[in-house]
């Protein structure tokens, strides 16, 4: 949750091993039986903002066979920062250190039938010393109209534990079930549509255990009180994508997200990708740029003169929006027997802009992503 | 009113298409022209804009890996 995490003190820091034990076993027992091709990959991703950094490294092998694909992963966020304390009213004018670390596994596979239809079933587990998650998902996909057509949906339903690291009797649970239904159509040899629909419901505690949101009087702080936020939320979103090639070298993306929720909050995605290969695909480029606008939540207030039934001082429920622009670099030398390689490297800044948000107005954060990835056929 | 013009938009749309043949997939088939060409760039992405955004994600990922203020 971004605390101080000196110990496994809740109730979910000592929660038993076994989802990541059943993945492992999973995956091992896929790995030895299916593959005929195999695809492992390790990826490495810095976020650096003023609030926190964050290390993700990821590991990933895909084992396929003529009839079936597994996949499993594993991928870690290496938390570092500060974050404000609000034990008092004369609150932003302190912060603490934090360092925190989650682990999570993933184990997936997919079938692929005669008839053209792909169901496919996912589990994942993450765990911190405060927080632990539990998800699953199944899929079906279909093709109609001789391929040209790909229509799919997938379920997803998540139970997460929220605790304390400093209150081991904390024990909280959050519920969420999501449906996302997606077609995909090849328009003409150089053009393909795609629209997602993902209406997602969440139940339960969505506050942040350890945030203090501060009260006025007359202009004055004069008490601090906890986080209160609904323990609803629906929400849904729009997106339709269109990707265009206008050249055998050339590549374009372009997407808008529309999104909307029961909080109140509204927001307006668009993007643009921009991909050019060389070298007979051997070097690729990609220029990327984002733009993303936000209207708050409903209870969401900058100051907080009375106490309502909500309340919040999470900025990602304010009125915000965001610019990001990056470029990444993939090389994928020539086969060397069976054996394809990929090195990739990618690098984008994004601008963030608060409209009511007290304790800062904006913010610029920057990542480095880099990837090495194999394939082999056996 | 909004849904009328979505479907009509939709409609043309499919006017506008041509049947595909088999032989001129070979573009289609590009990692470029996937929705998403590198899926795992892709999920690591949008765990760092659902960290930072009101709008991003939804279904539950976790609690840190955000570095929430």
């Amino acid at each position: 949750m971004g605390v101080n995490s000196g110990g496994r003190g809740s109730g979910v820091g000592r929660q038993k091993e076994w989802g990541v034990l059943c993945a492992m076993v999973i995956l091992c027992s896929s790995l030895a039986a299916c593959p005929s091709s195999t695809t492992t990959g390790a990826d490495y991703r810095r976020h650096s903002d003023p609030l926190a950094t964050v290390d993700s490294p990821r590991v990933a092998v895909v084992a396929a066979g003529e009839e079936m694909e597994m996949q499993g992963y594993w991928t870690a966020d290496v938390v570092t920062g500060a974050t404000p304390v609000m034990a008092a009213p004369d609150v932003y004018t302190r912060a603490t250190e934090f360092s925190e670390t989650r682990h999570e596994v993933g184990v997936g596979a997919q079938w692929q039938r005669g008839d053209a239809s792909s169901p496919s079933a996912w589990v994942r587990t993450s765990r911190e010393s405060d927080y632990a998650s539990q998800a699953a998902s199944a899929s079906v996909a279909r093709e109609f109209r001789e391929r040209h057509l790909r229509l799919s949906a997938t379920k997803r339903a998540v139970y997460d534990r929220v605790g304390r690291v400093d209150d081991p009797g904390f024990s909280e649970s959050l519920w969420s079930s999501g449906l996302a239904t997606e077609a995909t159509y090849a328009m003409r040899p150089d053009l393909v549509g795609h629209l997602t629909w993902d209406v997602q419901g969440q139940f339960g505690y969505q506050h942040n255990p350890y945030r203090m949101v501060p009260l006025f009087e007359g202009g004055v702080p004069t008490a601090v009180v906890a986080e209160r936020h609904p323990e609803r939320r629906i929400r849904h979103a729009v997106e339709p994508v269109a990707i265009w090639s206008f050249d055998e070298a050339w590549f374009l993306h372009g997407r808008y997200r529309f999104y909307a929720d029961d909080w109140g909050v509204r927001s307006h995605t668009v993007g643009a990708e921009l991909w050019r290969t060389w070298l007979d695909d051997r070097l690729r480029g990609r220029l990327r740029l984002r733009g993303y606008g936000q209207q708050g939540a409903r209870f969401y207030r900058a100051r907080y003169d009375a106490l309502g039934t909500y309340r919040s001082g999470d900025y990602r429920l304010s009125t915000m929006g965001s610019v990001a622009a990056g470029a990444r670099v993939d090389i994928r030398p020539s086969p060397f027997g069976e054996r394809r390689l990929r090195v990739s490297a990618a690098y984008d800044v994004t601008h963030y802009r608060f409209v009511d948000y007290a304790p800062r107005t904006s913010m610029t954060a920057r990542s480095l992503g880099l990837s090495l990835g194999m394939e082999w056929e056996r | 009113m909004k849904i009328a013009i979505l479907v009509i938009v939709a409609a043309l749309a499919m006017v506008a298409c041509t049947t595909v043949e088999p032989w001129e997939r070979e573009r289609l088939a590009h990692d470029c022209m996937q929705v998403t060409p590198d899926a795992g760039e892709a999920e690591m992405r949008a765990k760092t804009e659902a960290a930072r955004e009101g709008s991003s994600g939804g279904v539950s990922r976790g609690g840190a890996g955000c570095g929430c203020e």
